[in-house]
């Protein structure tokens, strides 16, 4: 609705209002974080002191980009897009609180039987649902798969090794792609995990975790 | 001749059997990721990273800077016979190359594309050899002030340059500036926005901000279209261009060498930048502009020199004053300091056989990528072939393995979940990564420089426009303000984006 009456009234660039927010939000955590660093010194600068002036000049910028979403015309913003962002900043950090805790209170193999779970429903979903939502709007589909197998594998490498996390991240980040194939994915993680196994560890003498320390 | 010397010297270097197969490697790795869309220099070079801990430092970078202008040669492959850029570099390469492949003359844009690169490189090359010793000279009598002036004067040249809008780059600049302040403080030991998180002391690892922003965004990004390639399948016969080819492309050859080198010096330049330049101005020049868009060899030879060109030169700020004016040469520093090397005018003083070794194997380098490309097209083509649906997942595996290896430290693989997110929503949101991580390099040099010269003023911030105190830092801060003004003045603006639009 371009000539719409109420166009003209509401914000005429989201994007760009929605970034500017972003950027002073971002600022001003800066800014909470270092409230107990000393701002200045007798010698011009102090700990606190640079963190504190890209802060604020942040904080300025946010604000022209914001006034200026008001002032211009632009690209919107899809409200399922903003939806998975949120979602998926908020699931990360509940998962990341949750395993902390998991791992501190029952332990690694419980820690990794949970892993192992999540990751498997999470291909099963994914594979099982072709018509999951991942266009421009929503990509919550590679958002699981691609997000979702790199958690995976860093929470799982110290303790199943490369030979076990391999396989199922693999698994995991090729149902990013619509139309699950089972065979393909499996044939296909097994092969390039056994490639990464011999040349990580043992061409190029990395010191990464092969098999599962328990 | 002292340079004749110092490149005798370079070539004794570089022609160890160690440092060929190095230079080798890095080539064919940066051709492989050249021809294959969704895969990027900075993202490959990040992942390598950790393979080089136990190479010297010279093999190591010979190997890292093949990468980078390998990837220039491998991207016109794919945007000739795919009409996909490969590289982001080869995106107008695309425009007239694929035309000129349906037309039946793949052959000989394929070899225009790669005479050019090579003349390109070898011209960067000796640039970078000439230009070597007095930059560094000139560098070395930089006090604290003058060297935090000159690294603003970069910033501003990366906001200049970017694409999009002027204020959006500015805020990704001071993005950057504030994550690079993250860990702990350099004089007191303070903890600095770390939020309790142990790895963070040391400071967020570069390579998983890179890795996310350019390896796992792009990965995001790729997702989100359904995958199309437009193979061009047709054995590419004829790899000889013919004598008019050769006549109109020679021209266009010499002004993108020539284009290339210099913005690729320039901060915030590189690579992208110089072949689109270069197309506008093949554009403007020709006496027939309604040929460009139809298979004008015009619009292959300009680019495609240009970004070579730009690839070899981007080097030369980071080897003599130590400032990456790029995003791959932001990674490059990264690489160096792993290696504990600090960039800058030291390097050529005090690792004499690194800097020429370095140089020499460039130019080897451009001579094995005409063989690696033209020859052996038929080999990369047929690696066309595999779908992107199996490219993603390895080449996430192949991250998340490079990331942890770098400190072993699981964090910094949550890390790089995080910064992938984070960079997918600056892409949809219109903002560029590319300046904040440049940035984010620069930052913890100029913190420093910075306090410094703070120190040796006592605290007076205006010793930065003090002409008698610091010339050098006066002249760049004038210099830095009058362009950013002239970024933001609205008709200058206008003409910038018409360049990108094209």
């Amino acid at each position: 609705m371009p000539n719409s009456p109420f166009r003209a009234q509401s914000a005429r660039s989201p994007q760009d209002i929605i970034g500017g927010l972003a950027l002073v939000a971002i600022a001003v955590l800066a800014l909470y974080l270092v409230k107990d660093l000393p701002a200045s010194s007798r010698v011009g600068f102090a700990s606190g002191t640079a963190p504190r002036l890209f802060a604020y000049a942040l904080i300025a910028l946010g604000a022209i980009v914001t006034l200026g979403g008001w002032l211009k015309e632009g690209p919107g913003v899809d409200r399922p897009a903003i939806g998975t962002a949120i979602l998926a900043a908020f699931a990360g950090a509940v998962s990341l609180v949750a395993f902390i805790l998991i791992k501190t209170s029952l332990g690694t193999v419980a820690m990794v039987a949970i892993l192992i779970a999540l990751a498997l429903v999470s291909l099963v979903v994914l594979a099982r649902i072709d018509g999951f939502p991942n266009d421009s709007r929503f990509a919550l589909r590679s958002m699981i798969a691609i997000l979702g197998s790199v958690l995976f594998f860093a929470f799982a490498i110290r303790i199943l090794g490369l030979a076990v996390t391999g396989i199922p991240m693999v698994m995991l980040a090729t149902a990013a792609a619509p139309g699950y194939r089972w065979k393909e994915a499996i044939a296909f993680a097994i092969g390039i995990t056994i490639f990464c196994g011999l040349l990580f560890p043992f061409a190029l003498g990395q010191p990464i975790p092969l098999w599962p320390t328990f | 001749m002292e340079l004749v010397s110092n490149l005798a010297h370079g070539f004794a270097v570089a022609v160890t059997p160690m440092n060929i197969l190095l230079c080798l490697i890095g080539a064919l790795v940066g051709t492989l990721i050249g021809v294959l869309p969704g895969i990027g220099p900075i993202a490959t070079i990040a992942m390598l990273l950790p393979i080089t801990y136990k190479l010297d430092p010279t093999g190591a970078l010979i190997m890292l800077s093949g990468i980078y202008y390998g990837a220039q040669y491998g991207g016109s492959t794919t945007a000739i016979l795919v009409n996909l850029p490969g590289e982001s570099s080869s995106v107008v390469t695309a425009i007239d190359g694929h035309q000129m492949a349906k037309q039946g003359r793949a052959g000989a844009a394929l070899a225009i594309a790669a005479i050019g690169s090579f003349i390109a490189g070898t011209f960067g090359t000796i640039l970078l050899a000439a230009l070597g010793k007095p930059l560094t000279q000139v560098a070395q009598a930089f006090g604290p002030a003058d060297y935090c002036a000159l690294m603003v004067l970069g910033l501003v040249c990366a906001v200049v340059l970017a694409s999009g809008s002027v204020i959006k780059a500015i805020a990704m600049i001071f993005l950057g500036l504030l994550l690079s302040t993250v860990g702990t403080d350099l004089e007191t030991g303070e903890q600095r926005m770390t939020l309790g998180f142990l790895p963070l002391a040391d400071g967020i690892e570069f390579v998983t901000l890179a890795m996310g922003m350019f390896g796992f965004a792009e990965i995001l990004k790729n997702l989100e279209q359904e995958e199309s390639r437009d193979l061009v399948d047709q054995k590419v016969t004829n790899l000889m261009p013919t004598k008019e080819d050769m006549k109109e492309a020679a021209p266009a050859i010499a002004r993108g060498t020539l284009l290339g080198s210099v913005l690729g010096i320039l901060p915030g330049g590189g690579a992208v930048l110089a072949a689109f330049g270069a197309y506008t101005l093949e554009k403007k020049l020709s006496k027939t502009p309604e040929k460009f868009g139809k298979g004008a060899i015009a619009g292959v030879a300009g680019p495609e020199s240009a970004n070579n060109a730009a690839a070899q030169t981007s080097f030369i700020p980071l080897l003599t004053l130590g400032i990456p004016p790029n995003a791959v040469m932001a990674i490059m520093v990264g690489a160096m300091t792993i290696h504990g090397i600090v960039p800058g005018p030291q390097i050529m003083t005090k690792q004499p056989d690194l800097f020429w070794g370095l140089v020499a194997s460039m130019w080897l380098g451009n001579a094995m990528l005409v063989i690696i490309n033209l020859p052996l097209v038929g080999l990369w083509v047929r690696l066309l072939r595999v779908p992107y649906r199996m490219l993603f997942p390895a080449i996430l595996f192949f991250c998340a393995i490079g990331v942890y290896s770098i400190n072993n430290q699981p964090f910094d693989v949550v890390l790089t979940a995080f910064f992938g997110l984070a960079g997918y929503f600056l892409l949809k949101f219109g903002f560029e990564p590319a300046p904040m991580l440049v940035a984010f390099v620069l930052g913890k040099i100029m913190e420093e420089k910075l306090r410094q010269a703070m120190l040796l003023s006592r605290g007076d911030a205006w010793t930065f426009l003090d002409f008698s105190k610091h010339p050098i830092s006066a002249v760049l801060m004038i210099v830095s303000t009058i362009l950013l003004v002239m970024a933001l003045l609205p008709s200058i603006r206008k003409k910038r984006d018409e360049v990108f639009v094209e």
